[in-house]
């Protein structure tokens, strides 16, 4: 708003520049007010918004403007006003550079010290607040110095991994520039890396491999995520017209690497020594082994204008290409998290028939509507699932696959709710809510360490799945009330519950913290069980409380399925393990 | 000089009509305050001017355009300032005799009702006594300084727009101007300089704000409060005041010092 102020000033201030010329011809008291205006209109700013940092050129220009009322001399008048619009342009500049500045410093003494106060899990994490500060204060200050938005976003996310919480995290504002946020995930060569099950890795999403694309025309089956482009989906057309671009991206297909392809060095070095290089990650991963399934993932955007890649090719020789940067690799980085981790594509507590025998239940998140969201009633939504459960059940279904892939959360409640109809026809204890200091607004432990017990949350089970099985499917971002719908029914006798990898493990209410270059999140309310202990959540030995019947390998079966075909494989794995009358649950 | 603050007063002391729309305010607070206590579960003042920020200053921002209006700005529609010239006192004495107390009588007034409203939510609901409630009256004393910068914007604009029922209506204005960035959550900037931002500084002691999960009512929220004040809010209050009053002060007489009172 004081930018477009200044401008509006600036066109004024020109205006006076010819008035005294029309003043000596029209002559009346009223030319006074054109030059107080510029006076009222900053005093108006300062007023209402308070310190801008354009304000200084104004009150510079304002006053040059006032000091013109008594002058007679035309020229004098002319030239004063002509050195106010100069003064607003430098303002101009100036204050837009002003504007612009983050703060990170400031951001990270006011999160540190509200996470310090008010974070729940620091005994548990084992965080070492001061050891922290001493780390990552003087690097916050260094990059407020130098404004580098790509340093300083990477900073954020290392300082938060010290948490190993998936609801920790930096949600960059508007103030960072998109392109700043790119670079910070590397630089794409037109593959993603995975680890197989035998320890290997391989290429996967790689760039022009694909057999078919949905039958588009061959210009478009190349998916070139690496152009710069705030759209993730497939870029504008020009840009593939571009003839060495084009060539660029067949590098890896005419070197012979595809989906599958075994990786055995990056840029010199086996992939693994390049895992404590990977700076950020979209998401958090607690558990230490969902972390290394993950890592790969990233190490493939870290690299210079090329890298070079030694793989094994068809036939189990060893070859290296030199692979060109085609552009930022943040884009492949979420098609491949997509291809990976998706869950079926349909609306959130929809239902799908697979069979005669199984039937699907998508929940990718814990919200059914505004009303109920913020309290705990959530009998409507029962009232609509319980009728099409029945219904499935008395055409003779007896397999249910929940999928809970990708889940970011929501209610405790609705949780409680949809475990009700499946959960044995028996009083349940689900968590502990903690007891809260009202005055000063913290959960206070007791002389053992643990938080105080406050409220207890039950649910009574209505088995209307009895005798049926249930599989869940989960993976590294199902979070949150995901989590906690996955540890609540792995009680339950007739569930199993399977994934590439296991949950993520974070379930603590959040609070969002504004910070002036964005906002973080973190555990700040603490779900209790029986025992007076924080639920779910992994401690200082980074696993995973929450259980998982079978991690599902990564075989090169799996990739081919997946990264070739775009088949859902771990849904087509959890129906033929219904066929093979396993699991028993 | 002096004799022109004292003509002023005594002109104002004569305005009945202006001291019954006073009181009328005054018993308009009152009332929000009686009505707003059955919906505000407040046990005490303190927890009544903490959770009700805004509601506490407000008033005082509508009342501010109406007093400068009549001490300032009804000498413009007759030639009282241009006799006071004729008689001898000059074009400074006659500005400042009218700037100081119409910025004094307006700022003071909206602070006493800030300090009424702290008296009907006492009445209401009983004082609880300590630190919280020494710390709020000083927060409520200091609104006295953006109230003073607020009129002495408005006496400024009185000089250079010469209607005293614009001014008025502009009153009008900043106080729509505060509820309505009250309400919406705008990106505005925490400095002292600005007088809205300044009483929100004043007034607002927001903590820590956090929430709990009830078994039967879901999630309940709880905030929490910090009544402390630092020695450079209080320094920024007072400076800036001092300094924007002294930068109003000159702009009107610029503009003022040339005006044709005839």
């Amino acid at each position: 708003m004081g930018r477009w102020i200044v401008i509006g000033e600036a066109v004024w201030m020109i205006a006076l520049i010819v008035a005294p010329l029309i003043q000596k011809k029209i002559v009346s008291d009223k030319w006074r007010y054109l030059y107080v205006v510029p006076a009222i209109v900053t005093c108006g700013l300062a007023f209402l918004v308070g310190f801008n940092p354009y304000l200084v050129g104004m009150c510079v220009a304002s006053i040059l403007t006032l000091s013109q009322m008594d002058l007679k001399i035309t020229k004098a008048k002319m030239i004063l006003s002509g050195m106010s619009v100069l003064v607003l342009f430098v303002s101009l500049g100036l204050g837009d550079r002003v504007s612009k500045r983050i703060d990170f410093k400031g951001d990270f003494e006011l999160a540190f010290s509200n996470m310090k106060a008010h974070y729940v899990l620091d005994v548990e994490k084992g965080i070492d607040w001061e050891a922290l500060y001493i780390e990552y204060a003087p690097q916050f200050a260094e990059v407020t110095k130098a404004q580098d938005q790509t340093e300083g976003y990477c900073l954020w996310q290392e300082y938060l991994r010290n948490f190993y919480d998936g609801h920790v995290s930096f949600v960059p504002g508007d103030v960072f520039k998109d392109e700043e946020i790119y670079k910070a995930y590397g630089n794409d060569y037109g593959l993603s890396l995975l680890r197989l099950a035998d320890g290997r890795f391989v290429a996967v999403n790689v760039e022009g491999a694909q057999e078919t694309l949905n039958g588009m025309a061959d210009v478009q089956k190349f998916n070139a995520y690496s152009i710069m482009n705030p759209d993730r989906t497939f870029p504008k057309i020009q840009n593939l017209c571009v003839e060495n671009v084009f060539e660029k991206r067949l590098t890896l297909k005419k070197a012979g690497i595809h989906n599958g392809t075994v990786i055995t060095k990056w840029n010199g070095k086996p992939v693994e020594d390049w895992f404590e290089n990977v700076r950020c990650y979209l998401f958090q991963s607690p558990d230490r082994e969902n972390e290394l399934f993950y890592l790969p993932l990233y190490v493939a955007g870290i690299g210079g204008e090329s890298v070079s890649i030694e793989f094994l090719d068809d036939a189990g020789e060893h070859k290296s290409v030199e692979a060109p940067k085609l552009g930022a690799y943040l884009g492949r980085v979420y098609s491949t998290l997509d291809l990976l981790d998706n869950g079926v594509n349909i609306s959130n507590l929809d239902w799908q028939e697979i069979n005669e025998d199984t039937v699907l239940l998508r929940i990718y998140s814990m919200s059914y509507d505004i009303k109920s969201y913020s309290g705990s009633d959530y009998s409507q939504m029962m009232d609509e699932l319980r009728p099409k459960v029945l219904e499935y059940r008395e055409r003779g279904m007896k397999n249910l696959i929940i999928d809970l892939r990708k889940n970011t959360g929501g209610s405790p409640y609705m949780v409680a709710g949809v475990a009700t109809l499946f959960a044995p026809a028996e009083e349940f204890p689900y968590y502990y809510s903690a007891v809260l200091n009202e005055k000063t607004g913290i959960f206070e432990r007791g002389e053992d360490g643990k938080y105080q017990k406050g409220k207890a949350v039950t649910y009574s089970g209505e088995d209307l799945w009895k005798e049926g099985k249930i599989i869940l499917l989960v993976n590294g971002e199902t979070v949150s009330a995901g989590d906690d719908m996955t540890n609540l029914m792995a009680k339950f006798p007739n569930v199993w519950i399977m994934g590439f990898t296991k949950s993520n493990s974070s379930c603590q209410a959040v609070k969002e913290m504004r910070l002036s270059s964005g906002k973080i999140t973190f555990s700040a309310v603490p779900n209790l069980d029986e025992n007076g202990d924080v639920i779910i959540d992994t401690g200082v030995d980074h696993v995973g409380r929450v259980p998982c019947d079978e991690i599902v390998p990564i075989t090169e079966e799996v990739i081919k399925k997946m990264f070739d075909k775009g088949e859902d494989f771990l849904l087509e794995y959890a129906i033929s393990q219904f066929e093979t009358n396993h699991p028993e649950g | 000089m002096g004799t022109i603050i004292r003509s002023q007063l005594y002109q104002l002391k004569r305005m009945k009509f202006a001291f019954v729309i006073y009181l009328l305010f005054v018993l308009g607070i009152g009332l929000t305050t009686i009505t707003m206590s059955g919906g505000e579960a407040c046990e005490y003042m303190e927890e009544f001017v903490l959770k009700n920020p805004d509601f506490m200053v407000s008033f005082g921002i509508l009342t501010i355009g109406l007093w400068v209006g009549y001490t300032c700005g009804m000498d413009f529609r007759d030639k009282v300032s241009n006799y006071e010239v004729m008689y001898g006192h000059s074009r400074l004495q006659v500005y400042a005799g009218r700037f100081i107390p119409g910025c004094l009588v307006s700022a003071v007034s909206a602070t006493i009702l800030v300090l009424v409203t702290m008296l009907f939510g006492g009445i209401l609901r009983g004082f609880e006594g300590g630190e919280d409630t020494v710390n709020l009256c000083i927060r409520c004393t200091l609104t006295i300084f953006p109230y003073l910068r607020m009129t002495a914007f408005l006496v400024c604009l009185t000089f250079v727009i010469r209607n005293p029922y614009i001014i008025m209506s502009m009153g009008y204005c900043f106080f729509m101007a505060y509820a309505v960035t009250a309400s919406i959550d705008l990106k505005m900037s925490r400095s002292n300089i600005s007088s809205i931002t300044n009483l929100r500084g004043l007034m607002d002691c927001s903590g820590w704000s956090i929430y709990n999960l009830d078994p039967v009512k879901g999630i309940v929220n709880y905030d929490t409060f910090d009544t402390g004040l630092s020695a450079g809010l209080v320094l920024e209050t007072i400076g800036s005041s001092i300094v924007m009053m002294g930068i109003y002060f000159v702009i009107g007489y610029l503009f003022f010092k040339k005006s044709d009172l005839d």
